[in-house]
């Protein structure tokens, strides 16, 4: 771009080749100066705050310019609003309820799933697994046989977080009409995942106790978020400094709202609570829908 | 980093909206407001936004970050005040404060600076 920028301007000043012309090594060394001097003139403008100065630069320069100040209103997280609601919207056509599960990486979204996944029951569930590299998540949850559609963000800039056109795209793969309910596994991050709208029907955040009770002062944004905060690995308790009253009190400081269980998937501890929550969740989608 | 992804969606929309002032337009100062309950990192845009900018119409526009405070009122005695973005409760009630400002994300406007058709021509 800046290469056409300084083409056209050398051409408007009589030196020689129209715009596009594609050998500047024919170029004379006089040229080669005029060209440096360019590219500190236009440096120097684009960093000053007075908005006179790109005359004062076309003024010594070889070309004028006029500055302009646009109004936009753009918001940078309509984009992938639109392709979120567009799921949201099919998702409720066909009576598929999403939950959007987000953590850190080793909270145990994962053991999570292999922990509820048996205790279902006639709730018709599948699975899409998102994270940066490797399918052994979606390994891990074969032996449920329910469907999983693995989602590597690593093709698209190893991106930290779903977007909502990824998740869409791995919809399509999963017998929607034959489904109740889709767990979408985030890639494993407090930060990003908490910005973008899948088009879940419910955001539910993780949080397992090694890893402090600051952590929702720390990333407020994704509790804030969520419908749903599942404290894990509780069985670790007797083993931790662990301040469980003082994380409480963090959640409701920064999320009055939300709903708060306890749960460990490896002694199966609190479960019940969770599964009730998703009944109830679900229920209610499916009444509404009615 | 998730800035990678806001800065490339940004990008996106600048060269839309330079489209109808011709090749010759650029962008050259771009600003931009972020409330501060979004996650998104100041430092982090910027470096984002440079590399994003590479060889398109915003290559070496200078980028203006205007951070909004949040401004929430109380839902209970409905005293409004900036909050801190850990603090989501009236100090006095005790109760939900609903949110007024902090979570923008918004591109608000462009410098363009295009070849004045007087000197040009």
């Amino acid at each position: 771009m800046k290469f056409d920028r300084e083409e056209a301007a050398r051409f408007h000043r009589g030196h020689g080749k129209p715009p596009g012309h594609e050998h500047p090594e024919h170029q004379e060394p006089v040229q080669e100066a005029r060209h440096a001097e360019l590219r500190t003139t236009a440096a120097g403008a684009a960093g000053a705050t007075d908005t006179d100065t790109a005359d004062d630069a076309g003024a010594q320069g070889p070309r004028k310019a006029a500055r302009t100040e646009i109004e936009v209103r753009f918001d940078l997280l309509d984009e992938n609003r639109r392709d979120a609601a567009s799921l949201r919207e099919r998702l409720r056509e066909q009576g598929v309820f999403a939950i959007n599960l987000m953590s850190s990486p080793g909270a145990g979204k994962t053991a999570l799933l292999e922990a509820t996944l048996p205790r279902l029951g006639a709730i018709r569930v599948a699975v899409l697994e998102g994270d940066i590299e490797t399918s052994a998540d979606a390994e891990r949850l074969a032996p449920f046989g329910v469907p999983v559609v693995q989602i590597n963000t690593g093709p698209f800039g190893g991106d930290c977080h779903l977007p909502a056109p990824l998740v869409a795209d791995a919809m399509e793969k999963l017998p929607l009409s034959k489904l109740d309910l889709v767990f979408i596994e985030n890639v494993g991050n407090l930060v990003c995942p908490a910005e973008f709208d899948l088009g879940e029907a419910r955001k539910v955040v993780l949080l397992s106790v090694t890893e402090g009770e600051d952590k929702p002062l720390k990333y407020p944004l994704i509790f804030r978020e969520s419908s749903l905060a599942l404290i894990t690995k509780i069985d670790l308790l007797p083993h931790l400094d662990f301040d469980l009253p003082r994380l409480e009190e963090n959640l409701r400081r920064v999320n009055p709202e939300l709903r708060v269980v306890q749960l460990s998937a490896r002694s199966g501890d609190g479960l019940e609570d969770w599964l009730k929550w998703l009944s109830d969740e679900l229920g209610e989608a499916l009444r509404a829908s009615d | 980093m998730h800035e990678m992804s806001l800065a490339m969606g940004l990008l996106r929309e600048i060269e839309r909206q330079l489209k109808p002032y011709g090749p010759e337009a650029r962008a050259t100062r771009v600003f931009l407001e972020v409330g501060g309950l979004r996650a998104v990192f100041p430092e982090a845009m910027q470096l984002c936004f440079r590399a994003a900018s590479q060889g398109t119409v915003a290559e070496g526009a200078e980028l203006v970050i205007d951070e909004i405070v949040p401004r929430g009122r109380c839902v209970g005695c409905g005293r409004e005040r900036e909050i801190d973005h850990t603090y989501f409760l009236c100090p006095d009630c005790d109760l939900p404060v609903k949110l007024l400002a902090g979570e923008e994300l918004l591109l608000r406007s462009i410098e363009i600076e295009e070849p004045d058709p007087k000197g040009d021509k």
